[in-house]
């Protein structure tokens, strides 16, 4: 009966996928950089022929488990060595810095200046000159920096020479 | 299923890994993600045509073709994208301001197809309250809402509480 052979499948597809995920640890899929992104689609991709039935169970046990095991030595590597980091592009990119846009970066990153508003913007600040630092993050991220006066005000700020 | 066919896939899945890795490496950071919903599309699509290589339905190197061509002409997209700010909006859309000095642009809102119940979702979710707050509100072309307070409204910043005790003493 198909029916149950597809529920039997799916079920132990869901499962093994759950196991292999936690087994994974939280950052090694979520970290957030594209290729990260890229390989949880492709973890997502393999089941479906499973739970159809085009592909034997043990082949689907074994890419997956394949590019799981690959991806954790990638993770593991980057953890251990910065310089493998590096190369895998886990570097941020400063973009702007002291309110002036880096071209040089810019260029590096494929990020125009049009671009460059939009993460201010999204930032909350219109003015340039309010900015200290932007930095493209591996994630594919800007982060932004604001200059030390642009920084919300502390309670220490105001209290009257208190240093706590 | 015999254990060749198991050390095959298993060899596949290494390759294309591999591959993947390198091509996604030369992209750069921006180019594939959720940054635009067609950079999203391209992960996406990337994601799903390895399966069928590593499975062995289809040659490992027509797997390999299809993702470096699918990369080379998303680099290509990029590179006119950062080059050209008009060929970035007719491929990217272009941000569009929804809100001016606390007025609401009812023209933008309808070509964007926003009504003022999305609108002030978008706006909760930044903690705004009141329009009069918004100098400006821009719709983004990921589909963000980025806002610029007003500087009555915006946070107390450390430059104002220095100006302020200035004036105080």
């Amino acid at each position: 009966m198909e029916i149950v052979g597809i529920v039997v499948r799916v079920t132990f597809t869901y499962v093994f996928l759950l196991i292999i995920l936690r087994l994974a640890g939280k950052r090694t899929i979520r970290e957030g950089t594209p290729f990260d992104l890229v390989v949880a689609l492709i973890l997502g991709d393999f089941p479906d022929d499973v739970i159809w039935g085009e592909v034997p169970v043990a082949q689907g046990i074994v890419a997956i488990g394949s590019i799981m095991t690959l991806h954790l030595m990638v993770s593991y590597a980057t953890y251990r060595s910065i310089w493998f980091d590096q190369l895998l592009g886990s570097a941020p990119t400063t973009v702007l810095r002291d309110g002036g846009s880096r071209p040089d970066a810019l260029r590096r990153t494929r990020m125009n200046e049009g671009d460059l508003d939009v993460a201010l913007r999204r930032a909350g600040l219109a003015e340039r000159e309010d900015i200290a630092e932007v930095n493209v993050e591996p994630t594919g991220d800007t982060s932004v920096r604001v200059t030390e006066a642009r920084r919300p005000a502390r309670r220490r700020d105001v209290e009257d020479g208190s240093e706590r | 299923m015999d254990y060749q066919e198991l050390a095959l896939t298993a060899l596949r899945a290494t390759v294309i890994y591999v591959f993947l890795l390198v091509v996604l490496r030369l992209l750069g950071k921006r180019a594939v993600g959720d940054a635009t919903a067609f950079d999203f599309m391209v992960a996406l699509i990337l994601g799903e045509v390895v399966d069928e290589p590593i499975y062995g339905d289809v040659p490992l190197v027509q797997g390999m073709l299809v993702i470096a061509v699918i990369a080379a002409w998303h680099a290509v997209n990029s590179y006119f994208s950062y080059r050209s700010q008009r060929f970035d909006r007719l491929t990217g859309g272009s941000p569009a301001i929804l809100i001016r000095n606390g007025v609401l642009d009812r023209k933008v809102m309808r070509r964007e197809r926003i009504n003022d119940e999305e609108l002030w979702v978008l706006l909760r979710l930044q903690q705004i309250e009141n329009l009069e707050d918004v100098k400006e509100a821009t719709l983004e072309p990921d589909g963000q809402l980025s806002v610029i307070k007003t500087d009555a409204a915006r946070e107390l910043t450390r430059a104002d509480v220095a100006r302020l005790r200035g004036r105080a003493a």
